[in-house]
């Protein structure tokens, strides 16, 4: 059996001492289910485990290297999957109570293109239920019970994607897809202290997973570094003319260019700094550690502003007013009352109640609110800020701004510019690294967006943060 | 720009009374008139609601309660008193946002983000 170190490996470390048959898939992938088993089980991390799919691979995997048939980066490489893919021949539960038994003839685009690729499927990991969609007001809204923080187990992940933040943070697997609408991707990267990447919208094809808000979702990798989301990406990344949004081929394709970061023109990064209303002062010095690293390594960082606009609003009404449309039948059926968490319960009925002349107004404000976070890459290659205006929460923490959870109705607060509502907004690539502790040895993460389309510009500037930084390599004590 | 919510202004007392006063009024008068109220068990008291929106106008809290109503007409068989209060507040949630995007003027020739897009 491999030494734990093996289990922290990256996608690229393993990749390598799989082709040049240092590495046994099969005995990796023994070793990994067994890690699912048993550490997975203490975390919630997954709903299912595919034991006899993975073995079935991985003997595959071994074969073909073997025999000199070497097919990527990916090749015999594990992983796993958020719960709302579909798998052929395993449940995808959307990770809900009324779907538990649901499964689907036929396999996600992402998955198509994982097995062509020579990856190893260990599970399906665990979700907030409907990934969100509904609405949810703690970490215990999941089939699967509440994700536990391997930096803390009585701390929760973050979500929507809570299982996969827990399986990359405690080397369950080297790497695992997650789902973003609004966040998800980003926030469990950034409590987990692991690196995720939420690509631009339409770059990953969204075939074959639950829909939550259809102008929203987007699929990506969570792992332990940036060069590994960039290696995932490479696989994904395509245009599938199954997926509505899926942006064309003539669009400005993903090319990983795996040279060192710091060469070509030098990154000028804008630092953010009124994207919160409160931030953990420590989170905000985590960053602006971050900005003396970016400079020494050649880049320029200035100091900017995000200018004002509902963007926030216009995120949340676009989620819920397009999951009200996802959701009907369960809506309408009343099956929505199976759900665990109150507010998922009964969002629903409310946001039925929007109107068409209001879902369009939203929509119309869209494009300009595009176009004011677009003037920013003007100036700037990357725009830079906590990912999270705090490290991670207590497992049962309420969220203190959920309004069917408190007492009476009181000022609306949102944080208007929150930089994980902009980007899911604007269908910007954003990237949540690891970048310090909090001072309970929480990890802290540092969000890294640009330009639509450019997820290149944005795995640059991570890759150079982590070519000057070890956060990344950090481990927590399980 | 708008400023409705990132604006510590307080609206007034008097106003804040005046909305609640008229989502009461207005509650009892058309659940009675559209016999709506026969299908709600158990009726809702206002008093239990404790609304106290803050940046909604009285046209505001008007929409509110038209689509309180609405949705116990579809769906008040299935609520209880706990459900209910909660949705009001999860309707008044989504009036404050509503109310700042509508704040964002469009003309006619604004596009809209979902479009038809034709493959070739």
């Amino acid at each position: 059996m491999p030494t734990q170190d093996i289990y922290f490996m990256s996608v690229r470390a393993l990749g390598e001492a799989i082709r040049e048959q240092r590495i046994s898939p099969v005995e990796l992938t023994e070793g990994y289910l067994e890690r699912c088993r048993t550490l997975g089980k203490r975390l919630n991390a997954f709903v299912t485990l595919t034991p006899e799919l993975a073995l079935r691979q991985a003997r595959d995997a071994e074969a073909e290297i073997k025999a000199g048939h070497y097919r990527g980066s990916l090749h015999g490489v594990p992983y796993a999957v958020k719960d709302l893919v579909t798998v052929k021949g395993y449940p995808t539960t959307w990770g809900a109570v009324p779907y538990e038994r649901q499964s689907f003839d036929y396999n996600a685009t992402v998955i198509e293109r994982l097995n062509e690729a020579g990856a190893i499927l260990l599970g399906k990991a665990a979700m907030i239920e409907l990934a969100g969609g509904l609405g949810y007001s703690s970490g215990t809204a999941s089939l699967t019970g509440p994700a536990r923080n391997p930096w803390n187990p009585e701390c929760w992940t973050c979500g929507s994607s809570s299982g996969s933040g827990a399986v990359v943070a405690a080397a369950l697997a080297p790497w695992a897809l997650g789902s973003d609408t609004r966040g998800s991707i980003l926030c469990p990267s950034s409590w987990c202290g692991i690196s995720g990447l939420r690509p631009s919208f339409g770059r990953v094809s969204r075939y074959g997973s639950m829909a939550i808000a259809y102008s929203m979702d987007k699929l990506g990798p969570m792992a332990r570094t940036a060069d590994d989301c960039a290696i995932v990406l490479s696989v994904l990344a395509g245009h599938d003319p199954l997926d509505h949004d899926s942006i064309s081929n003539s669009a400005l394709e993903f090319i990983y260019q795996d040279t060192e970061p710091n060469q070509g023109i030098p990154l000028k990064i804008g630092r953010l700094t009124n994207v919160y209303d409160k931030v953990d002062p420590d989170a905000d010095k985590a960053v602006d550690e971050a900005c003396r690293v970016f400079e020494k390594a050649g880049a320029t960082v200035e100091s900017c502003e995000f200018p004002d606009g509902p963007f926030e609003e216009a995120a949340e009404l676009t989620i819920l007013m397009e999951a009200a449309s996802a959701f009907s039948q369960l809506i309408q059926s009343g099956k929505c009352k199976d759900l665990t968490d109150p507010v998922g319960k009964l969002n629903g009925y409310a946001s039925e109640q929007f109107t068409a002349t209001d879902y369009l107004h939203v929509q119309r404000v869209r494009p300009m609110l595009q176009r004011t976070a677009d003037a920013m890459f003007d100036r700037y290659s990357v725009l830079i800020s906590p990912s999270q205006p705090t490290a991670a929460q207590p497992l049962l923490a309420k969220d203190p701004d959920d309004p069917a959870s408190s007492k009476e109705s009181k000022k609306l607060h949102l944080d208007r510019r929150a930089p994980d509502g902009v980007s899911s907004l604007c269908g910007l690539p954003a990237i949540s690294v690891p970048c310090g502790f909090s001072k309970k040895r929480l990890p802290y993460g540092m969000q890294i967006m640009g330009r639509a389309l450019n997820d290149a510009v944005v795995l640059k500037a991570a890759r150079l943060y982590q070519t000057h930084t070890e956060w990344h390599l950090q481990r927590p004590s399980l | 720009m708008d400023d409705n919510l990132s604006s510590n202004r307080p609206l007034s007392v008097s106003r804040r009374l005046f909305g609640k006063k008229v989502l009461t009024t207005t509650a009892a008068t058309l659940l009675a008139a559209t016999g709506v109220a026969e299908t709600i068990a158990p009726p809702v008291s206002e008093q239990h609601l404790d609304l106290k929106p803050e940046g909604l106008s009285p046209a505001d809290l008007d929409e509110v309660h038209a689509k309180y109503l609405n949705l116990l007409r579809v769906y008040g068989k299935r609520l209880s008193a706990e459900d209910k209060q909660r949705l009001i507040r999860i309707l008044t949630t989504n009036q404050q946002m509503l109310v700042s995007i509508r704040s964002f003027e469009v003309q006619n020739g604004d596009p809209s983000a979902c479009t038809l897009r034709l493959q070739t």
